[in-house]
């Protein structure tokens, strides 16, 4: 597969398959991890984080023909190491912070969607319920209209999905104030 | 609730871009001057980009599974095409698919008179180390070489046969019109035997292979008579080659000056495997 058409594919709602194609380099990634005392695992998160890191660059920013595809996947994967086993030090000598992780991370521009804010809405969304995972992310990361979503959940109205859609958000909002998410508030 | 639902509505209209100009400008300040307001458009920005991240990780751990799939089951496919091709080249050495192309520049027709078996033999033999045979074997059973045949003295034939030989005491090639044949040449003869020959169980294990002599009559009728093993390999195998020239058809009788005469016809088979 081409640089070309990889990038077509994750700019086309085909992002899936360039995944399934780019796993070929995880084992590129694993010897990196594993020779930085990192574990199989570690290294399968950070590649999961990379796609995404991959797939924000290129679905934001212009002239993504620059961008090749699996070298910057790789190098991406090998800074989000780093910056991991950096946060590693940090922890092991003061407790976990979250403002001065958030400083960190700030400096690496491209890593937006896998900061540690995000992280904590990723806890908040395992632990809502099922049809309310369905709900959010049917609408806000499928884009499906709130007619077809009304349908696939055998819904009454459109409008039985919209208060659906609200009820459960206003749930996400309430324990992520529980959680002093307030805080993160703030940062942005 | 009706409200507040609508006011979501327009949160999420303002978070993709999609108000007028007008009112975009109006919710931005609206933002500025109620602080509740910020902290919920805030909130559901950041909310919005993490369900897009927690869907982008479903689908890069979605992804992954596909992908393991693929490669075990591309491995398993390869795993399991060598074990048939395995399986299928062991079930094969066992049968006669084979067809074997024989070439022969030069066939000798001897006109001799049979003095002693001891004499025949040794003729025969010089006659094989004579004839320039090219074997081309495709596949790896059996074959037929060089056969060489003979008009000989049947004891049947004693009378007919002295008289016509004692009376020629100069035997002219030209005489000798055509040797005894097998309907449809020497090539028919081939497929024959190689269709109907299987290679017996118990020579494949002990390893047994070679050359079988196999002499037989051919009366003035064709019909083949009094076969056996001039020289053999072992019993299997001899008993193999009289069983499938015993099944052969009538031949065409040898001819000599435009009259049918008895013939014996030695045809040796092959019996080797790579």
């Amino acid at each position: 597969m081409t640089n070309e058409k990889l990038i077509q594919q994750l700019k086309c709602g085909m992002h899936e398959k360039a995944f399934r194609y780019l796993y070929k380099n995880l084992s590129k990634v694993e010897a990196y991890v594993k020779s930085n005392s990192g574990t199989k695992s570690e290294a399968l998160d950070v590649f999961q984080d990379g796609l995404i890191v991959l797939y924000n660059k290129v679905n934001t920013f212009s002239d993504q023909s620059e961008i090749k595809v699996e070298g910057f996947l790789i190098n991406t994967c090998k800074l989000l190491w780093k910056n991991e086993l950096k946060k590693k030090r940090v922890r092991n000598k003061k407790n976990e912070s979250i403002v001065i992780e958030l400083k960190d991370q700030s400096e690496l521009e491209d890593f937006t969607l896998v900061e540690l804010r995000y992280k904590i809405i990723e806890k908040i969304i395992s632990k809502l319920g099922e049809t309310c995972r369905t709900v959010l992310l049917s609408f806000y990361y499928k884009k499906h209209s709130l007619e077809s979503i009304a349908k696939q959940l055998n819904y009454k109205s459109v409008q039985t999905a919209k208060t659906k859609k609200y009820k459960c958000m206003e749930k996400a909002r309430k324990m992520a104030v529980d959680w002093g998410a307030n805080s993160l508030n703030h940062q942005l | 609730m009706r409200r507040e639902l609508e006011e979501m509505e327009r949160i999420d209209l303002y978070l993709s871009g999609k108000l007028s100009e007008m009112e975009d400008r109006e919710f931005e300040r609206k933002i500025k001057l109620d602080s509740d307001f910020n902290q919920k458009v805030m909130f559901q920005q950041l909310f919005q980009e993490g369900l897009i991240a927690y869907g982008l990780k479903q689908d890069a751990q979605l992804a992954y599974r596909k992908y393991r799939f693929r490669k075990w089951l591309l491995r398993g496919l390869i795993i399991a095409f060598a074990l048939i091709s395995i399986f299928f080249l062991y079930f094969n050495l066992n049968k006669e698919t084979s067809l074997v192309q024989f070439v022969s520049s030069q066939r000798k027709i001897k006109l001799e008179t049979c003095v002693s078996d001891k004499a025949i033999e040794d003729s025969f033999i010089e006659e094989l180390e004579e004839t320039d045979t090219t074997l081309v074997i495709i596949g790896s059973d059996s074959t037929i070489s060089s056969p060489e045949f003979y008009l000989e003295e049947n004891n049947n034939l004693d009378e007919l046969e002295k008289s016509s030989i004692d009376n020629d005491s100069e035997i002219n090639d030209t005489q000798i019109n055509v040797e005894p044949t097998y309907p449809g040449g020497f090539s028919a003869l081939s497929n024959f035997i190689n269709q109907n020959i299987n290679y017996p169980e118990e020579a494949l294990i002990n390893g047994n292979q070679g050359i079988v002599y196999v002499r037989f009559t051919i009366d003035i009728e064709g019909n083949i008579k009094n076969t056996r093993v001039e020289k053999g390999v072992s019993k299997s195998i001899d008993k193999e080659a009289l069983r499938v020239v015993g099944l052969m058809p009538n031949w065409i009788p040898a001819m000599v000056n435009g009259q049918p005469k008895p013939a014996y016809y030695t045809l040796p088979i092959n019996f080797s495997f790579e």
